[in-house]
């Protein structure tokens, strides 16, 4: 018999901002990445990054579920030939991955329905998403300013009644040695 | 002018499986040999008298077809090999395949399989040649009584 | 420094019947870049398996390829059946591996008769295809089709192979070693052939690496890597050594497509001597949910 050589798959799911380090660990591991697909279940896609080791037959499968509208880095500078599979995923289901070495726009096989793996109606959803995700940053955004504008304003009118206090105090120790002076003159006069 | 013994293949996929043009390939080989009928397999449009086309039509090679067979001088056949280039076949229902050749261009011949046999393509070669022989002697006429005119 | 020149190589082309769009940038009649446009055989199969029964689902994925359906096919099966956890009955499983060598043998001579025809030896492409007649007709008399056999389904395959089959496709092992051993050696010795494939088109290993090759290509750049050591169908019960080649050239990837072929036929031999008599399939039911990556 051939020594057989079939190891178990893992399985690991990743946060999106975890995805360029861990996909680097796997290229100094000296694996091959094998593809990467996504689908669209439950109003996200869930990527799939899956790698193969060619000495042990090891395959291993990194999921990243992210919302529709939001965008993912690419991993072709660590793995050249990934541009296929990007390229793919960009046309097929609209997904949006930034920074693709050669970007074909979503032309890459010119199809002409628009993301056609896609179930009816899902697109509209998406340009909603993704209008209501831009407003609600910028509405943070307008509730950020306004918070710092606030904070200055607490701050300068903290400022201007240290310094009215400041002045206040100063006047009344002023007058206070003014009147001292005043007195002591006047006792020196009454006994003269 | 007798040019049934020696009539010039096109061969184009167009998206095709490429089951039906390793059968059309086939035809020519010795076992099944198409060439015993003069038939050569060119690569040049402007030379071809017989235009064999395998796959469906879709978005992208759509205007393809139609240039290949704008460029084709006349007399011309056309012959539809395997069930995809005659109706769409089993992809007639997806999101990119249109239908059938006779969607862009007008099929005298149509060979169904999936895969063509080699048996069936060469009778549809045949059947072909047959037309072929036909319109070329309309067109000598034509030319002929213009002539004439003139 | 001469001038550039862009060539359109259209996607009607006569050295292979694939459609396929490059524009050459062309300098001084050496070509410096290539940019590919692809796409033209997409059909969008993947969306018609959402508007498919899961069984019939097998007959679309056979035909994403017309000369390797039946690993597509096979692929498709096994994950199904991983999915609904299905255990293949044994004659099934060596019915499929046997199928499959046969396949195999079928398309490196394809490769090799294309790859003859590409450098001008018209005489060797058409003594290697007709050989393959001979394999195509064992095709036709076990699964009834040349190309496309739609043999597999889930839970097991739908035809038997009995003894007299058995009988006639041993026999025409020993006459396809006799004819390849002949067509091996002028692929190998002849000086036409070696001077337009020895040290051409050379592709190092750390380039295969980082490109990503897989299959008999990654074997002739001396990448030792053979997805048939996992043991899918009965490969984990046949005994055979992945061939590597350390050559890198268009030579290597000859040779190894050739050793293959004796390689595939020493299997049909070994799975013919162990195919147990047993069911051919298991019955199943429901429907599939969950997901499973197979590698065929």
């Amino acid at each position: 018999m051939s020594n057989v050589m079939n190891p178990e798959q893992i399985h690991e799911i990743i946060p999106v901002d975890k995805l360029l380090f861990e996909v680097m660990k796997k290229k100094e591991a000296g694996l091959r990445l094998s593809q990467i697909c996504v689908a669209y279940v439950n109003e996200k896609y869930e990527l799939s990054y899956t790698f193969a080791d060619d000495d042990t037959y090891q395959y291993s499968l990194l999921r990243v579920v992210i919302d529709v509208f939001q965008q993912v880095p690419s991993i072709c500078k660590v793995y050249p030939y990934a541009v296929f599979y990007e390229n793919e995923m960009a046309e097929l289901f609209d997904v949006n991955i930034e920074m693709i070495d050669v970007d074909y726009h979503g032309k890459f096989y010119r199809i002409e329905k628009e993301a056609p793996m896609l179930p009816p109606g899902a697109l509209e959803k998406k340009a909603q998403a993704e209008e209501d995700e831009k407003k609600r940053i910028e509405e943070e955004k307008q509730a950020a300013i306004e918070a710092a504008r606030k904070a200055e304003e607490e701050a300068r009118a903290a400022e201007e009644a240290k310094a009215k206090a400041i002045a206040e105090a100063k006047a009344k120790a002023a007058a206070a040695k003014a009147a001292a002076a005043a007195a002591a003159n006047n006792n020196e006069g009454g006994q003269n | 002018m007798n040019v049934k013994r020696s009539p010039w293949l096109l061969h184009y996929d167009g998206s095709s499986c490429n089951g039906c043009d390793i059968e059309v390939l086939a035809a020519l080989t010795p076992v099944y040999d198409a060439e015993r009928l003069g038939v050569v397999n060119t690569g040049d449009p402007m030379q071809a008298d017989i235009f064999l086309i395998t796959g469906g039509i879709n978005a992208q090679n759509a205007p393809v077809v139609k240039q290949l067979y704008d460029q084709m001088p006349r007399p011309k056949v056309v012959v539809a090999v395997g069930v995809c280039a005659c109706t769409g076949g089993i992809f007639k229902e997806t999101y990119n395949v249109l239908g059938g050749a006779d969607t862009v261009i007008p099929v005298d011949i149509y060979v169904p399989g999936c895969a063509a046999r080699p048996q069936s393509i060469i009778d549809g070669i045949v059947q072909a040649v047959a037309l072929f022989q036909q319109r070329s002697d309309e067109h000598d006429a034509l030319v002929k009584s213009q002539k004439g005119a003139n | 420094m001469g001038k550039k020149s862009v060539v359109p190589f259209g996607p009607q082309h006569p050295v292979l019947p694939e459609p396929l769009h490059l524009d050459l940038v062309i300098e001084d009649e050496v070509v410096e870049e290539a940019i590919p446009s692809i796409g033209f055989i997409h059909r969008g199969l993947e969306g018609l398996a959402e508007k498919r029964d899961f069984n019939e689902m097998m007959y679309i994925a056979e035909r994403t390829c017309g000369i390797c359906s039946f690993g597509h096919g096979l692929g498709y099966v096994e994950a199904v059946e991983h999915i609904m956890n299905v255990q293949v009955p044994d004659r099934a499983r060596y019915l499929r591996t046997i199928w499959s060598e046969l396949e195999r043998l079928h398309s490196h001579l394809l490769w090799l008769g294309l790859a003859a025809d590409a450098f001008g030896f018209e005489s060797l492409f058409y003594e290697a295809w007709r050989i393959r007649e001979k394999v195509l007709d064992i095709h036709e008399m076990t699964c009834g089709g040349r190309l496309i056999f739609s043999v597999n389904k889930v839970g097991g395959v739908l035809r038997d192979i009995n003894a007299d089959q058995q009988k006639f496709i041993l026999d025409q092992m020993n006459v396809l070693e006799k004819e390849i051993k002949n067509i091996a050696k002028v692929f190998l010795e002849d000086y036409s052939v070696q001077s337009r494939s020895k040290g051409i088109g050379v592709l190092t290993t750390k380039q295969a690496h980082e490109l990503g090759a897989v299959g008999p290509f990654a074997r002739a750049c001396g990448i030792k890597n053979d997805i048939r050591l996992t043991g899918y169908c009965a490969y984990g019960e046949l005994d055979f050594e992945p061939i590597v080649s350390n050559d890198c050239d268009c030579y290597a990837r000859l040779e190894v497509r050739i050793k293959e072929l004796f390689q595939s036929i020493d299997l049909v031999r070994q799975a013919f001597a162990k195919i147990p008599a047993g069911e051919l399939e298991t019955k199943v039911a429901g429907f599939p949910k969950g997901e499973y990556f197979v590698r065929i």
